[in-house]
């Protein structure tokens, strides 16, 4: 008979053990590998342990502002400065948090790991204020759901930030930088608007993003469609219908150009939702440029000859690094790393 | 989701099948709990349920990946229940009377793809305190001060072996904590604690 889960679990974490005193004997070593193909299940089981254990290895920013060696007693490293407060391990049902706080903390002044629990504790906090109008932002690399109390979903790309009010008439989103993805719960009576200048994209019941480049405006719909609106003092002006699988481009609503795709490539365009970003025969350049709105190391192009290599397959958008290791793989590119950027030459 | 710290850094091209199992399908174990917490009125099974499915899904896609392995994994525990039910492995008229509820919706039960790394931090860092207090002790200087196992036995006075017995139980622990199912613990701040008595006494009972 098979030994139970549980059992299985306590071996897994047994051998784990033994491995992490850095001290396996050669013929443990062996037994071990050994245990891991007498079958699945012990495998699955390691792999789990194994994963966990080292995602541990987080824990070490607990330290920051602690004596070394000094153990402190349970809530206490709570008072490092990575953990500002203790409003993240609240669940939102606790007392609301005072109202000055759901206001935009200053992000950038803290490190990222500060920055990204700070921004958990503000989208908590946020949600209770949200008729009130709340701002959201992520920092480069971080992509954040939001839930709305209408039942919608936005989902925060790299480096972007949005307001967003909820009266009785309109669900209104401003999308102040970068992109965005909606998932909009139908609601015929307060159309869902995300706004970006004077240009106004509405959609009722449907699944789009908008990304704002420089001045221009993409629209990329996954189902079903959105209007595209400009608005001219008290007028709204309607420039152009998007249905799914349709990507839409205008300047400051001077025209948009509309470009039809299989529904397919429009989510492949929203890989980013997670994690990830897809190329097909994309020239490096753009790849390079896309890849560098994720990274706070810089990606850099210093030999115009491979500029117009393509590229293909999927990529995690927050790694350049793995990016540039595996153009070194596969094509004769030569990557140099530096604390600041990666520098790309042809070999 | 923060992907810069993360060791699951890999291009999708050259990645081996325990990482793909640990990237893919590991962060959907809380969900999975709920879903088996829904369907599966023998409680005692669970734990047993899902290491099943782990195995299920590792095997099969060690000859192909799947392309959802949201609902690879979720179908997995369908059949698997369901093989169950008719095998007659259980007789519980509870279990069989539920069979209908093996169709929700998965999206309903799992709206979120995966916690994001700073949910994970905010869960290690909170599973950390719930440690008993000797186990606490030790993964706090083998992980936030990075003391090989050796050095940590010395700083607290006790013996390798009993060093290496607490990262046993720890491990688990805090597997448990980042994986599994916060909502279904007995309580957020209850302390935490490996369950082998339980599982062994039902073990006896079968």
């Amino acid at each position: 008979m098979n030994s139970s889960s549980a059992q299985i679990e306590a071996q897994a974490a047994q051998w784990l053990a033994r491995r992490d005193s850095g001290q396996l004997t050669a013929t443990e070593t062996a037994e071990l590998a050994a245990w891991l193909d007498a079958s699945t299940a012990n495998r699955v089981a390691f792999i789990r342990l194994e994963s966990a254990w080292r995602q541990a290895d987080r824990l070490k920013v607990l330290g920051a502002g602690l004596k070394p060696g000094e153990l402190p007693s349970p809530g206490e490293w709570r008072h490092s400065p990575y953990f500002a407060t203790r409003q993240d391990e609240l669940p939102a049902t606790t007392t609301p948090p005072a109202q000055q706080a759901s206001r935009r903390p200053s992000l950038r002044a803290i490190t990222a790991v500060a920055a990204s629990l700070v921004l958990a504790i503000v989208g908590v906090m946020a949600m209770l204020h949200w008729s009130r109008g709340s701002t959201y932002e992520t920092d480069i690399g971080v992509a954040s759901s939001i839930p709305m109390p209408d039942g919608s979903k936005v989902t925060l790309n790299t480096d972007s930030k949005i307001r967003v009010a909820v009266t009785d008439t309109e669900r209104r989103v401003e999308l102040e930088q970068g992109e965005a993805f909606f998932e909009v719960f139908k609601d015929e009576q307060r159309p869902f608007v995300v706004v970006s200048g004077s240009l106004r994209v509405v959609a009722v019941g449907t699944k789009f993003a908008v990304r704002l480049d420089a001045d221009q405006v993409r629209v990329l719909v996954s189902e079903g469609r959105v209007r595209i609106e400009k608005q001219e003092g008290d007028q709204k002006v309607p420039l152009a219908q998007i249905a799914s699988g349709g990507i839409g481009y205008t300047r400051g609503g001077e025209g948009v150009l509309t470009q039809t795709q299989p529904v397919e490539r429009v989510e492949e365009a929203l890989s980013w939702r997670t994690g990830f970003v897809v190329f097909h025969e994309t020239p490096l350049i753009e790849a390079v440029q896309e890849l560098n709105r994720y990274n706070t190391r810089r990606i850099v192009i210093e030999d115009p000859s491979i500029a117009d290599t393509r590229i293909s397959g999927n990529f995690r958008a927050a790694n350049g690094d793995a990016f540039a290791r595996l153009l070194e793989d596969g094509f004769d590119i030569r990557a140099e790393f530096s604390d600041a950027r990666i520098v790309l030459r042809a070999k | 989701m923060d992907f810069r710290n993360d060791w699951r850094y890999e291009g999708r091209m050259a990645e081996s099948l325990d990482a793909w199992f640990a990237r893919e399908i590991l962060p959907l174990e809380a969900a999975l709990l709920r879903y088996l917490a829904r369907t599966w009125l023998r409680r005692d099974e669970i734990h047993d349920l899902r290491q099943e499915i782990y195995v299920r899904v590792y095997e099969a896609a060690a000859k192909s990946r799947p392309l959802s392995p949201k609902s690879f994994v979720f179908t997995t525990a369908r059949n698997l229940m369901t093989d169950r039910i008719r095998r007659g492995r259980v007789v519980s008229i509870e279990a069989t009377a539920d069979l209908e509820a093996l169709n929700v919706l998965v999206d309903e039960i799992s709206p979120e793809h995966r916690a994001s790394a700073r949910q994970e931090l905010s869960r290690l860092a909170h599973a950390m305190d719930r440690l008993p207090p000797q186990c606490r002790n030790v993964v706090w200087l083998r992980k936030v001060e990075g003391m090989p196992q050796r050095q940590v036995a010395e700083r607290l006075g006790i013996s390798e072996g009993a060093v290496e017995k607490q990262i046993t139980k720890g491990v688990r622990l805090l597997a448990r904590a980042l994986f599994g199912d916060k909502a279904s613990e007995r309580g957020a701040d209850a302390p935490l604690q490996v369950q082998d008595d339980e599982y062994e006494q039902q073990q006896r009972s079968d």
